[in-house]
Formats: structure tokens, sequence, C-alpha cells
């Protein structure tokens, strides 16, 4: 730029030699240029100007009593509007010069402070209570009224916002800012709130403290809980299984969650490890009697009192009863622990191994395995593994989880469906005359109860062929499938040949 | 305060606001329209008429485009047109390769005075197209940059240095005389001190 401001620059290289521009000859012109000088500016133009400014401003504020009021935001608007902009409000004309163009000229603005609280006082009556900040409608206005003011000042409106936005933006938490400021920094607001801010703050270290005592507590009643029943079970005497397995489950009447058996191995003494899968009893303590008649211990979220005075010696049941489901627990008419299947009333733990009662191993009851009840291996009642069918929910069944009811491949099933008698279908007069042979092939069900069911079509013929087909299967004579000793419905497939010859 | 907040407020009903902001820019204006107009009565109209227009129409002023002094200097100049066209019609305004006449000169003696000498400047100034005096006045007087010129006049900047060359040469034409023999009897020295 500053080559701009060189005369001799602004001209083409054509025009200087043209011109042959020399130093002094510019300099005798900028020399005459400064001779031409300018008068004073006239003080008249000051007056004009000012009182013209005046009278822009005065005519101004005389528009303003055509534009239209919103009664809603208390804005206004030009009279072109017939809706304000910012909510929709019919707009009120201005007709009368004496509306209220300022709000602070009806409304006298009140600040914050000791004398915006003692106008508060003045508006409620003597011994009248007012319960609550709502209720002080003297209060509520003043909070608006100041709002209001800070909005009206800040020129927080909406065309403002539309114009400038980042303006609005600054003006807006400008003053907001300074009013929020302007009412904290009050001497008897800056007292209250630091007062309150103290009590929340004492009050959240007291229960703080309070929380970790009760904590601490928890923890030394339980570690004491641990020690009893460390006292009560000696290592020997704990099974190995559950030796083996984590910390959490060798707490017996501690698991991890859920109910014994009915969450994917998370209960008490199981894992979800095939080998350490549970279900079924324990075993006697090797006596030559056949285990006693009794009913079993309750199951292990149930506290129990193991009986002192059991047969010969006290079986060593867990302290807190077997791994069972207490939905399977059902107290038994005995008076004493045994095994409610057996028929002896002699006093004995049975033949078998493991401090239980029974002929298995383990510290259950019955054949079994472990802490639980029955024939199986692990917790819980039934004769399979708990966590493989026989200890689920329908442990008690001990069917290892085969729903029998539904309808097997031959391949499934233990023995076969055998067909006794087959009569064969017949052709169709139209059949017949349009020379037609093939194959009919159908898909059944021999169900368990002698029926043929669900018939479908896999390859048919024509001219009621088909239907002949089907007819002949319905009066197949068989002798149901079996598995696992049970009659069961298994598929088959049936094929009908039609010839002519 | 910038001069976009003064006007804001001063738009409002701020007269202080109004006040700094005319004090900032009134002789500006007024030089300017003097020199356009050659007559203080003319150029008190025009700075008048360009504020009151500022107020009336205070959203025209565009702080992304140029100053407010560029603005106010381009009002002005734009009143100064009209009064030119009013006066001497559009042709005059265009007629920018028609050569001014040479005025009227004093006798020998009296050009020895400076009063007399800036008389003649005046003139010759005066009788320049109003579109090359604008140029050269903004330029030598107002000492706005090219760019700002041609803000101000609404050309480009390559008119604006033809404007300025043209009427730099025609200067040097009629003043040459004055410029030339003062130069060797040593008057420009003097009256450059």
């Amino acid at each position: 730029m500053s080559d701009n401001k060189d005369p001799l620059s602004i001209y083409s290289s054509h025009d200087r030699a043209r011109d042959s521009a020399d130093p002094t000859e510019e300099q005798g012109l900028k020399a005459l240029f400064q001779l031409w000088s300018v008068p004073k500016t006239p003080a008249r133009l000051d007056w004009r100007i000012i009182e013209s400014y005046r009278q822009q401003i005065l005519q101004g504020d005389r528009q303003e009593v055509f534009m239209k009021h919103c009664p809603t935001c208390q804005e206004e608007f030009a009279n072109k509007f017939s809706f304000c902009p910012v909510d929709g409000t019919p707009l009120d004309e201005l007709t009368d010069a004496a509306a209220p163009t300022e709000p602070a000229r009806v409304i006298p603005p009140v600040p914050f402070g000791v004398t915006a609280g003692a106008a508060s006082m003045a508006l409620v009556p003597a011994g009248e209570y007012r319960l609550t900040f709502v209720d002080d409608t003297g209060l509520t206005r003043r909070l608006v009224t100041e709002l209001k003011q800070v909005a009206h000042s800040s020129e927080l409106t909406w065309p403002e916002f539309k114009r400038d936005p980042f303006g609005y933006s600054k003006r807006f938490v400008t003053g907001y800012g300074s009013l929020v400021w302007r009412f904290f920094s009050q001497r008897n607001v800056a007292i209250a709130t630091s007062a309150a801010l103290l009590v929340v703050l004492t009050a959240s270290i007291g229960f703080v403290v309070y929380g970790r005592y009760l904590e601490g507590r928890a923890a030394l009643a339980e570690r004491e809980s641990d020690l009893v029943v460390e006292q009560l079970i000696s290592p020997d005497e704990i099974p190995s299984e559950i030796e083996e397995q984590e910390k959490p489950d060798k707490a017996i009447g501690t698991g991890q969650g859920g109910r014994v058996g009915f969450n994917k191995g998370r209960g008490e003494g199981s894992k979800p490890k095939f080998e350490k899968a549970g279900g079924g009893g324990g075993g006697g303590q090797q006596d030559a009697l056949p285990a006693q008649q009794g009913r079993i211990p309750p199951p292990s979220e149930i506290a129990a009192k193991i009986p002192t005075t059991p047969p010969v010696r006290p079986p060593l049941l867990p302290v807190a009863g077997l791994d069972i489901d207490p939905a399977l627990y059902k107290n038994q008419p005995y008076d004493r622990f045994g095994d409610p299947r057996s028929k002896s009333t002699a006093t004995s733990a049975g033949p078998g191994t493991g401090n239980g009662i029974g002929s298995g191993t383990g510290a259950g009851i019955g054949e079994g395995q472990d802490q639980g009840f029955g024939p199986g291996r692990g917790g819980n009642m039934g004769g399979g593994d708990r966590n493989m069918g026989g200890g689920g929910p329908g442990g008690g069944t001990g069917n290892n989880g085969t729903d029998y009811s539904r309808t097997f491949s031959p391949k499934e099933v233990n023995v076969k469906a055998r067909i006794l008698s087959r009569p064969e279908p017949q052709y169709t007069e139209e059949a017949r005359k349009n020379q037609v042979s093939g194959t009919v092939v159908l898909r059944a069900v021999f169900s368990s109860s002698g029926q043929v069911t669900n018939i479908r079509a896999v390859s048919s013929l024509p001219y009621g062929l088909t239907e002949r087909a089907i007819a002949a299967a319905r009066q197949i004579r068989f002798s149901p499938a079996m598995k696992d000793g049970r009659a069961v419905s298994q598929y088959i497939q049936i094929e009908y040949n039609f010839n002519l010859y | 305060m910038t001069d976009e907040r003064l006007l804001v407020k001063a738009s409002r009903g701020d007269e202080a606001a109004f006040l700094t902001l005319y004090e900032r820019h009134r002789d500006a204006v007024f030089r300017f329209a003097y020199r356009l107009l050659g007559s203080t009565e003319l150029a008190e109209d025009v700075a008048h008429d360009c504020f009151l227009s500022l107020l009336k129409r205070p959203q025209g002023f565009d702080p992304e485009r140029a100053s407010l002094k560029t603005y106010l200097l381009a009002a002005a100049r734009n009143l100064a047109m009209k009064h030119f066209r009013g006066q001497r019609g559009e042709d005059a305004l265009e007629d920018l390769a028609s050569e001014p006449p040479v005025p009227e000169r004093r006798g020998p003696l009296h050009r020895l005075l400076d009063e007399e000498l800036a008389e003649v400047v005046r003139l010759a100034i005066e009788t320049l197209p109003p579109l090359q005096r604008e140029a050269l006045v903004l330029f030598e007087y107002e000492e706005l940059a090219l760019g700002e010129i041609a803000v101000v006049t609404g050309t480009d900047v390559g008119t604006v240095k033809a404007r300025l060359h043209r009427a730099r040469r025609s200067l040097k034409r009629q003043l040459a005389p004055y410029f030339k023999r003062d130069a060797e009897a040593g008057v420009v020295d003097e009256v450059l001190k």
C-alpha cells in the first residue's frame, strides 16, 4: 500500500516516460497542492447536526407509538406485524402515546438486596406467614421484573438474535451473569449460600463415613462367620471336588448368584465345567446296614441344625444343608435325617463312604456322589449330572433331559417302528384309463399311540392315486418305536408303486 | 469504542455516542465535500446530509465492506455528484477525456502571494472533471489508499489510477508556469518552509 501512496507508482512506465516526470516537478506539484487549505468546519454545522439528530430520535420515538405491542413478551414490533414474531401472540395496537413503551416506567425496578427484601416484606401483611417462594407473588414479580430488565437493557430480543446470534449470546451471558453476581455478592445471600453449602458438605461427609463404618462392621461379621464355618467343617471332610472348585464355591451356602441348578451352573458347589458337574447324593459311613429312613436336610439356602444324635456316628452333612434346589425340597415326616426312600428303620448311615447317608460317596444322601440327593453326581436331586439335565428343574425325573413326547428320527430311537400290516392301494378308474403309473412317496409319523399321523405327500400322482396312497397309509398297523424303554413317535417315509402290468 | 458500536448506540438515542462519532469524522467529510464542491455552504449541507442519512439508515453501513470513514466519504461523494448532475448534467461527469480550459490567471505580481497561489491551485483543481477531482482529493488530501478510493467511488483500482494520472497530467500542464518558475526563483522552498 505504501507503493500506492507514491504518486509515481500508480502510473505505468509508458506514462512515466511520456510525462518525463522529474522529482522536482513532482515536489513542486505537491507543494502547490498543500497551499490549498480548507476552512475550518463551521460551528453551525455542529448545531445543525445535533438538532437534526434530536429531531430524528424524537421522530423515531413518535413512530414507536404506532408500533404494536406483544402482551406476552412485552416487546414492540413494527406495525406490519399482526402476530408476535417471537411467540405468535396477537399484537396489540399502541395508538395512545401514553402506552407503556418502557416497562421500567410502569413497574419500577426493584433491585435485589436490602431494599428488595424490605419491599418484599412490605407486601406481606403483618402476621401472615408465606410458606413458599412461589406463594410470594411479590418476590416472583420482582424476579420477573429483574429478568425482563436485563433482557431489555441487553437487547435480548428475537430480532436481535436473528441479526447477530453471537452478540446476542454474549450479551445474554454478560447480562444474566452480572445479575447473578449482583445477587450472590450481597452479604446476606453470600452468608446463607455458604452456610447451606457447608451443611450439605458436612452431611455428605457424614454419610460417607457412616457407610464406611457399616461396611467395616459387615466385613468383620463376615470374617467371623467364615471362621465358624471353617471350625465346623474340617478340610478333610470337604468333598474333593468341592476343594478343587474356586473359593466362593467351597463355602457351602455362599454360591455366586442364582438358585441351585437354575443358573447355568453358577449355583452352589457347581461350576459350568463338565468334570465338576453335580447331581445326586453322597454316601454313608461304611455301615453294614442300609441307610436309615429319615428326612433329608433342607436346602443349603435354608439354615439347618444338624442333629447331633444320629445313628452311630453323626453324619457329617454340610452344615447349611444339602446342595439341592429349594423348589424341590419338601419336609419329610421324619424326626431324623436319613434317606426317605429307605425301608430300614435301623440306625445306620449306610454302607457308603464320605460321611453322608446312603451307599454312595460324599456328604450327600443316596447312591450318588457329592452333597446332593439321589443317584447322580454333584448337588441337587436326581439321577444325572447336575447341570446336564439331571440336576436342573427336572432333576427329580432322572431322564437326562429327554423329551419323549417329541417325534424322533429313526436314528435317534433304540428300536425302530415295525410295520405289522400294510394294505396296498387300489388304482382309480381314471388313472387306469389314462395309463398313469409311478410312485407316490409319503412322509408320516408313527405315533407312540399306534396311529399314523401327519401324512404328507412328498411325490404325488394324478387322478386320485395320491389320495388312494394316503388312505392305504392310514390303515398301516405297526408297533411303535422305542427309546429308553418308552414308546415314542417316529418319522417314516412310505412309497407306493402304481403299475398297470 | 468502535465506530460500529457507537453507531448502534447512536441509532438508539445515545446522543453522546453520536457526538463522538460525528467528531471523529466531521472534518474529513467536510474537507472532502469542500474540495469537491468548492463552497463552504455546499460542503456543510453535504456533510449534514451525509450524517443524517447515516442516522436514518444505519443498516446501510456494512462494516465488512469498508470503514465508516470510507462509507461517509462515499456518501459525501454521492451527494456531491448529485449536485454536479443537477448543475452540469451527466455528460460532464463522464467526460474524462475532455481537457479543461486553462483558468484565468492573474498578473505575475500577484502570484507571489500565497493566497493567490492557493486560489490558482483551487481553480485548477476545480476545473478538473468531477471524477478526476474526487480521485485526486481523496489521494492527495485525504490520503486514502487506492483500494479505499475505489470503494468510495464505486470503481476498481485501475480506473482510479487512470483518473489520478489524467488529473495530475492536467494539473501539471496548468500549473507548470507557476511551480517551474517558482522553483527557479526559490519560491517553492519558501512555501515548503
